[in-house]
């Protein structure tokens, strides 16, 4: 790469203006290569400043108070305890214990009901899917319904791997890295070695357009990438992806990238969420 | 930043009162509506209201932060609504006329420096040629990839990428004075 090209790649991905492959490599070069990521953030800088350009309107004078009367509801999170355990009173902490503790049952019960709802639902979905089977065999012009069928299925095994996953104790978790293009957006990649298993648990995504989707491609160590799932997040921004075992064989990152056309297997767009994986999670 | 991180409401008006104007041209800029643009000056204030620490000053300046809340959210907003006009058509059509001050600051030190910011950034901004100019604001106002410019304006994938890097470059050179970056780029 020549110093034009470098500095090419690190001023258009400070601007934001990359495809997602060609960001995953600027990605790469910055995490690599001390240089390129002074260079980078300076050019972030600049692409900062840039909204200092645009000529000054005054917003309607009354948002000020509905601002700052959202700001007055609005109770923020605490990030110190308000009151010292030292100056709290013996029945007050009894009474917090007992709190805690009756929340605690109640969670516990409200989790064991899940599971039944959800094994219930597993059942009726394993039984349309079956259903579904021997319409597919026994009519003709069937093919719509054995689509369905391989799509209930599939529905059927990740549902099953992510409570797999997510009930394994030992499931290693990685926490996803921010990006330019997060937005609010996080998550963590979740690895069960005893179910070998992987599930990408996401929230906070950002919105997409319509017909857009989210992509999730891995990166081997020779910095191959191997499309490992598509997906749409669900209506509060969150998804629950579970991965494929072999397309995780070698896996040494994670990049959730934004597409604009889900039906456009070319189409490409930011990384919005990336990880690189412990040893542990990305070999078996 | 301290005060509003200890849930003091005088500090959110303060940034208000010094910030939102900016906010708000920023995001009507992005969105070419005044309604939008309101409600992601809404949602920005109330998020460092709610996460003060979602600033983190060692990655720097709160101007540069705030600006880049303010794009990445009005661009969210852009996709979201699937609005996306021609910035280059439109650029001096908001409502309303521009103004000369960010604010009605009571810090006169605050706006002379946001003042100073805005006006060496501007004046990079007109002296690019205007190929180069039109270029990044399609990226940063239209929030478009290199390719989608390339459709946008007939012009070759690699005319585009060559004016991005030549519009970046010279924006670096005339504002070094303003990236806190650029003294640890010298001094490496």
């Amino acid at each position: 790469m020549t110093p034009e090209e470098r500095e090419e790649l690190l001023a258009a991905h400070a601007l934001g203006t990359l495809s997602a492959p060609d960001a995953v490599d600027a990605d790469h070069l910055i995490r690599t290569d001390p240089a390129a990521a002074t260079q980078f953030r300076a050019y972030r800088e600049i692409a900062d400043l840039i909204a200092l350009s645009v000529p000054l309107r005054r917003a309607d004078p009354a948002l000020r108070e509905r601002v700052l009367a959202a700001a007055r509801r609005s109770r923020r999170r605490s990030w110190r305890p308000s009151l010292s355990g030292r100056h709290m009173p013996v029945y007050v902490l009894a009474a917090a214990l007992a709190a805690v503790t009756i929340w605690a049952a109640t969670l516990q019960t409200t989790l064991v009901q899940l599971r039944h709802q959800t094994a219930a639902l597993s059942a009726v979905v394993e039984s349309d899917a079956k259903r579904l089977d021997r319409l597919a065999g026994a009519a003709s012009g069937v093919q719509e319904a054995r689509t369905l069928s391989l799509q209930l299925n599939s529905a059927l095994k990740d549902e099953q791997a992510v409570q797999k996953v997510q009930a394994d104790p030992k499931a290693v978790a990685t926490v996803m890295e921010q990006t330019a293009a997060s937005h609010g957006a996080g998550g963590a990649y979740l690895t069960s070695e005893l179910e070998g298993a992987s599930v990408l648990v996401l929230h906070s995504l950002p919105s997409l357009p319509l017909g857009g989707a989210y992509r999730v491609w891995l990166e081997d160590p020779l910095s191959q990438l191997t499309l490992a799932a598509s997906f749409v997040p669900d209506s509060s921004m969150g998804a629950r992806v579970a991965l494929q075992r072999d397309t995780r064989l070698e896996a040494v990152r994670v990049y959730v990238v934004a597409t604009s056309r889900a039906d456009d297997p070319a189409a490409t767009g930011p990384v919005v969420l990336m990880a690189t994986l412990p040893k542990r999670a990305s070999t078996r | 930043m301290a005060a509003l991180a200890t849930g003091d409401i005088v500090a959110l008006e303060l940034l208000y009162d010094r910030y939102s104007t900016l906010v708000f041209s920023v995001s009507l800029r992005v969105l070419h509506d005044s309604q939008l643009a309101e409600d992601v000056v809404q949602e920005v204030f109330l998020r460092l209201w709610r996460q003060p620490i979602s600033y983190d000053p060692t990655r720097g300046r709160f101007i540069s932060w705030l600006m880049s809340v303010t794009r990445n959210r009005s661009l969210d907003e852009l996709r979201r609504v699937t609005r996306r006009m021609r910035s280059e058509d439109v650029e001096d059509d908001e409502p309303g006329h521009e103004i000369a001050a960010v604010g009605h600051l009571d810090d006169p030190q605050a706006e002379l420096m946001v003042a100073e910011a805005r006006a060496a950034v501007r004046a990079a901004m007109t002296r690019l040629p205007p190929a180069q100019r039109r270029v990044i604001e399609l990226a940063y106002f239209g929030g478009l990839t290199h390719v989608e410019i390339a459709e946008r304006t007939g012009d070759p994938l690699g005319t585009v990428k060559t004016r991005v890097r030549l519009g970046m470059r010279k924006l670096r050179e005339s504002l070094a004075e303003f990236s806190t970056w650029e003294s640890d780029r010298v001094s490496r």
